[in-house]
C-alpha cells in the first residue's frame, strides 16, 4: 500500500526497491527507501544537526502563542528588523544549550530513561531558604510538614518544568504548570497534613508555592517566559513600535473624560503608568497581576467615583498607549500560560487582567473605525512621525513625573524638618538638662560650704594640742585628771563614756570628707593632696595604730570635739613641708622623707588608680610591717611609690610620735602600737600600766571616726 | 480575598443600564452580607452572597458595552459561570445586539448558564417609554436560557432576585459539578486497580 502511495501505477520496478542512496542494497519504506545502513547513517546525521541547533525543540512555526494577539504586520518591520529578531533568536538558543549542557537535560533525553537519570541539575538553595523563611514568616500555624511538602513540590515542580521545557510546546508547558497546580491543590484537600488549614490559607499556599516556583523559571532564558519557539519577543517590538506609532491617539480619540491640566488627574495617570511599567519587573504572575490590578486601580480613580467597564477600558488604553510598557506581549502571554488558572479566572485581579488584555488587542486591531475616525485623517496621522504625536500628553507626563519628584523631595524636607524640630527639642532638653544639673551641682556645693565653713581654728588646735603634746608628761597628767573617774569604776562604764562622745561625732565625720575636697583644691598647690587623700579609705579599717592616722586626718577638718589624740600631731607636722625634715623627726629619717617627696610627685598619675587597692594593703598589719623594711631604703621595688609613701608616713607618725618616748627601731614601734590596745597593754604589767592603759583607751575614744565605725573591737578588748 | 467562587459577566450595549445595576445590588444590599470588598467604580465588584447556607464570593465583571470594543467581550466571559445579557424593552437595537452575544456565548462558552435582563422596568411600568421588543419574542429567546427577568435598578425591583436565583443556580451546578468529578476521580481509581489487577494477571 506504501508503495502504491509511492507509484501511481501497478508495476514496480526493481530500481524503487533499492536503497535511494543508489547502493546496491534493497531499501526498505520503513527506512525511507533507504537500505539499512544509509538509513542509520542519514539518522546520525539528523541527529547532531539537531543537537547543534537543539532542533528538539519544535520548529517556531508550528507555535503560536496561546492568546492568539495577532499582529497585522507593519511596513515599518524592514528586513533589519527580521534579521535582528533572527540574531537574539540564535543567540536565545546558544543560552539555553549552554543552559541544558549545564544541568545535562533534554538534548539527550531520548537515550536515557527518565528513572535513570540522576538529576544533576539542583535548584539553588536559595530558593529553599527564601521560601523557608518566608513560610515562617506568613503561615506561622502551620505544621511543618506542610512547610517540607511546598517546598518538595516546587522542587519536582521546577524540575519538570525544566526538563519539559525543551520537549514541548508552550501551550503543553502550559497545561503541564496548570496540571500542577491542580496537583497540588487536590494533594492540599487529601493530605492528612492540610486537614485543618482553611481554605482561605490553602489559596495563599498555592499562590505561595506559585511564586516561589515562578520566580526562579521567570529568570531562566528561554524557558517560560518569552519562550523560545514562539513569537513573543517578536511581538513585543511589534507592539512598541505599534504603540510609539500611535502616540497621537489623545484621550478624545478614545471617548475618555480625562483632563490634561489637571494635576490630580496627570498625577493619577502617572501613577498607573508607572505601575504598568513595573510590571515587566515583578518576576512571578502574582506579582505581575498585582501590579496591573494597582496600575488598574488607579485608572479606575482617574475616572471617576462611579466608573464602569465603559470608562475603564478607554482609560486603560490610552493609558497603555502612553506607558508603552517594555515586553507587553511577554509579559502577558507569561501570565495567561502560567498564572494559576483559577486565580486568572475569576477575581479582581484577573478582571483588571483581562482588561489590559483587552486594551493590548484594541491597539493592535486598532483601525480608523474603532476610533470614530477618518479614514484618511487615521492615515495621515499614521503617517505622521512618531516624534510628533502626542507631545502635549508626553510633556504633561513629564510634568508630572517632576512634579512627582518635587512632591517627593518636599516630603523628604518635610520629614527632615521634622527630625531637626525634634532634635531640636532634644538639644534644648539636654540644654535645659545640663542647666538644671549645673544649678543643682552650684547649689550642693553652696549648701555643703555653707554647711561646713572652711575655718581654720581645728588646725590650730592640734598646733596646740602638739605643743602641749610636745612635753609629753604633762599631757598625760592633763588627762589622767579625767579619766581617773573612769579606771576606778567597773570596766563597763568605760563604753558609756564612749558612746555619748560617738553621737555627736558622727555628723561631721561625713562632713569632713566634703571638707578633704574643700581642702584638696588647697592643698593642691602644695601638692599634698596625695597625703590627705588616702586616708579615709584606711580610717574604716581601723587597725589599731592606724587609729592615729584617721586622729590625724580629721585634724584638718574641725572636729566638733576638743579633744584629739597626741599622736596626730605628727601627721600635723608632716601636712606642712617645711615640717617634713623639721626637728621633730629624728635626723636620720629625714632624708628618706625628702626621698618619699619626689616619688609622690612621680606618682601622682598611679594615684587615681592604686587609691582602691590602698585600703586592703594596710589591711593586714604583716603587709605594713614588711613594707616599711623595704622601702624607705629601696624605693623602686614598691608597687606604687605613693603608697609606700603613705605608709612609710604612717611608720613615722608612729615613730615620731612614739619616739618622743620610745626608741627608733620600727620593729619596737608596731609592738608599742600593739601594747597600746588595752588588752595587750595589760599583759605585760608595766610599772606605767594604770595611766598608761587609760590613756590608750582615751586615745582610741578620742578619736571619733574610730569609735563610731569600730566599736567592736575595742568593747571586747576593754571589758 | 481577590479569589471568587463565581464569576459573572454583564454584557448589553451601551446606556443599557448595566452598571446602574450592578451598583444598585452592590450597594443597596444591606440586609443580607456586606460587600467584602471596597470597590473603586463599579467595574469590578464583588459580593459574599448565601446559597444554601453556604457563602459563596461573587465577582461581577462589567464589560464595555460601545461597540468599538465588541471584539474584545469574548475575553471577558471567558470561563465565565453566568452572563447576564442586558437590554432594554424600549430599544430594539439593544435586543439585536443582545442577539449577538447569545449565539456567542452558545458556541464558545457552552457551560455558561445564560440570563436575560430587561432593565428600567420603572420606566415601562410608568409608561414613559413604549415597549418595543416583544415580548414573545423575549419568551421564546428565553425558553432555551437559564432565566429571564425584568429588572429596574431605580426601584430596586427583581435586582436580588436575579443574583440570587444565578448564585442558587450556580451553587447548585457546583455541587453537581462536584460530584460528577468525584465520581469520575473515584471511577479512575477503580480502573487503575483493574488495571493493576489485569496486569498482575
Amino acid at each position: 500500500m506504501i508503495f502504491a502511495s509511492k507509484m501511481p501505477s501497478l508495476r514496480i520496478d526493481q530500481s524503487d526497491l533499492k536503497c535511494k542512496n543508489g547502493c546496491d542494497y534493497f531499501g526498505n519504506p520503513q527506512w525511507q527507501g533507504y537500505c539499512s545502513k544509509c538509513h542509520r547513517e542519514l539518522l546520525q546525521r539528523q541527529r547532531r544537526a539537531e543537537k547543534a541547533s537543539s532542533a528538539t525543540l519544535p520548529k517556531p512555526e508550528q507555535k503560536k502563542p496561546e492568546r492568539g494577539i495577532k499582529l497585522a504586520s507593519h511596513s515599518s518591520f524592514s528586513k533589519f528588523e527580521e534579521k535582528r529578531l533572527r540574531q537574539s533568536e540564535t543567540l536565545k538558543k546558544a543560552n539555553l544549550l549552554k543552559f541544558s549542557v549545564f544541568k545535562k537535560s533534554s538534548t539527550d533525553e531520548h537515550d536515557h530513561t527518565p528513572e535513570r537519570k540522576p538529576p544533576e541539575f539542583k535548584i539553588p538553595a536559595l530558593i529553599n531558604e527564601g521560601m523557608k523563611r518566608e513560610f515562617r514568616v506568613r503561615f506561622t500555624n502551620l505544621p511543618p510538614q506542610v512547610d517540607r511538602d511546598a517546598r518538595v513540590f516546587v522542587h519536582s515542580f521546577i524540575m519538570d518544568v525544566i526538563k519539559c521545557s525543551n520537549v514541548m510546546t508552550v501551550d503543553e508547558l502550559s497545561e503541564r504548570v496548570q496540571r500542577h497546580y491542580q496537583h497540588f491543590m487536590k494533594y492540599m484537600d487529601t493530605s492528612p497534613h492540610f486537614a485543618n488549614a482553611e481554605s482561605e490559607i490553602k489559596e495563599l499556599l498555592i499562590d505561595f508555592v506559585e511564586k516561589h516556583a515562578m520566580t526562579y523559571l521567570h529568570d531562566l532564558p528561554g524557558v517560560v517566559f518569552s519562550p523560545i519557539g514562539t513569537e513573543d519577543e517578536r511581538l513585543d517590538r511589534a507592539m512598541s513600535e505599534r504603540i510609539q506609532q500611535l502616540s497621537w491617539v489623545g484621550e478624545k480619540h478614545l471617548e475618555c473624560k480625562l483632563d490634561r491640566t489637571d494635576s490630580a488627574c496627570s498625577q493619577l495617570l502617572y501613577k498607573a503608568i508607572s505601575e504598568l511599567l513595573a510590571v515587566d519587573g515583578a518576576a512571578g504572575p502574582g506579582g505581575k497581576l498585582s501590579r496591573v490590578r494597582r496600575a488598574c486601580r488607579h485608572v479606575l480613580a482617574l475616572c471617576g467615583a462611579s466608573a464602569s467597564a465603559d470608562d475603564l477600558l478607554p482609560a486603560l488604553i490610552f493609558t497603555v498607549l502612553k506607558a508603552n510598557p517594555p515586553r507587553l506581549v511577554s509579559n502577558i502571554n507569561f501570565v495567561t500560560r502560567f498564572c494559576n488558572a483559577q486565580r486568572l479566572m475569576t477575581g479582581e485581579g484577573g478582571y483588571y487582567f483581562t482588561n489590559l488584555c483587552c486594551a493590548v488587542s484594541f491597539i493592535e486591531n486598532l483601525t480608523a473605525e474603532s476610533l470614530n475616525m477618518d479614514k484618511k485623517e487615521f492615515d495621515c496621522y499614521m503617517a505622521m512621525p512618531a516624534s510628533i504625536g502626542g507631545s502635549t500628553w508626553a510633556a504633561a507626563l513629564s510634568l508630572c513625573g517632576a512634579a512627582r519628584e518635587a512632591a517627593e523631595q518636599r516630603a523628604a524636607a518635610r520629614a527632615l524638618l521634622a527630625d531637626v524640630a525634634t532634635l531640636r527639642a532634644e538639644a534644648d532638653l539636654l540644654a535645659a538638662n545640663a542647666d538644671s544639673f549645673e544649678k543643682e551641682i552650684a547649689f550642693k556645693v553652696n549648701d555643703v560650704l555653707a554647711n561646713t565653713p572652711l575655718e581654720i581654728k581645728p588646725r590650730r588646735e592640734p598646733l596646740r594640742l602638739s605643743s602641749l603634746r610636745n612635753s609629753s608628761i604633762p599631757l598625760i597628767d592633763l588627762e589622767t585628771p579625767v579619766d581617773t573617774p573612769a579606771p576606778m569604776k567597773p570596766s563597763e562604764d568605760i563604753p558609756q563614756i564612749k558612746l555619748p562622745e560617738i553621737m555627736p561625732v558622727e555628723e561631721p565625720v561625713t562632713v569632713t570628707f566634703d571638707r578633704t575636697t574643700d581642702e584638696k583644691i588647697t592643698q593642691n598647690i602644695i601638692d599634698f593632696q596625695s597625703l590627705e587623700k588616702p586616708s579615709p579609705p584606711k580610717s574604716p579599717q581601723n587597725q589599731p595604730w592606724e587609729l592615729k592616722q584617721t586622729g590625724s586626718f580629721e585634724l584638718l577638718t574641725p572636729s566638733p570635739l576638743g579633744f584629739t589624740p597626741f599622736d596626730s600631731r605628727s601627721i600635723d607636722e608632716l601636712m606642712t613641708p617645711d615640717d617634713f625634715g623639721s626637728d621633730h623627726l629624728a635626723p636620720g629619717l629625714s632624708n628618706i622623707n625628702y626621698d618619699i617627696d619626689l616619688s609622690d610627685f612621680s606618682g601622682d598619675n598611679s594615684l587615681a588608680e592604686d587609691t582602691p587597692k590602698e585600703p586592703k594593703d594596710p589591711f593586714s598589719p604583716d603587709g605594713i610591717k614588711k613594707e616599711p623594711v623595704f622601702d624607705p631604703f629601696q624605693p623602686q621595688t614598691s608597687q606604687s611609690s605613693y603608697k609606700n609613701v603613705l605608709e612609710k608616713f604612717d611608720e613615722f607618725s608612729l615613730i615620731d610620735s612614739k619616739s618622743n618616748e620610745t626608741s627608733e627601731a620600727f620593729e619596737v614601734v608596731h609592738r608599742t602600737q600593739d601594747s597600746c590596745t588595752p588588752a595587750a597593754a595589760e599583759e605585760p604589767g608595766d610599772p606605767f600600766s594604770p595611766v598608761q592603759k587609760e590613756a590608750s583607751i582615751l586615745d582610741d575614744s578620742g578619736s571619733p571616726t574610730s569609735a563610731c565605725l569600730l566599736p567592736s573591737p575595742l568593747q571586747p578588748q576593754t571589758r | 480575598m481577590s479569589r471568587c467562587d463565581f464569576k459573572i459577566v454583564l454584557l448589553g450595549s451601551e446606556h443599557v443600564g448595566k452598571t446602574s445595576l450592578v451598583l444598585r445590588f452592590v450597594n443597596c444590599r444591606f440586609n443580607s452580607g456586606t460587600p467584602y470588598q471596597n470597590t473603586i467604580g463599579a467595574a469590578f465588584c464583588a459580593k459574599q452572597m448565601q446559597s444554601n447556607d453556604k457563602y459563596f464570593n461573587v465577582g461581577i465583571w462589567d464589560t464595555a458595552g460601545s461597540e468599538r470594543y465588541e471584539a474584545m467581550t469574548r475575553m471577558y466571559y471567558r470561563g465565565a459561570h453566568a452572563a447576564i445579557i442586558c437590554y432594554e424593552p424600549s430599544s430594539q437595537a439593544s435586543w439585536t445586539r443582545l442577539r449577538h452575544w447569545l449565539q456567542e456565548l452558545r458556541t464558545v462558552e457552552e457551560d455558561c448558564k445564560v440570563y436575560l435582563c430587561g432593565t428600567k422596568k420603572d420606566l415601562i411600568d410608568g409608561g414613559l417609554v413604549q415597549r418595543e421588543v416583544p415580548e414573545d419574542i423575549i419568551a421564546t429567546y428565553s425558553q432555551g436560557l437559564s432565566g429571564h427577568y425584568l429588572t429596574s435598578s431605580k426601584t430596586g425591583e427583581n435586582v436580588d432576585e436575579l443574583f440570587q436565583k444565578i448564585v442558587d443556580d450556580c451553587a447548585a451546578d457546583l455541587r453537581v459539578m462536584k460530584d460528577v468529578e468525584e465520581a469520575r476521580l473515584h471511577l479512575q481509581k477503580e480502573e487503575n486497580a483493574k488495571n493493576k489487577n489485569y496486569c498482575y494477571c
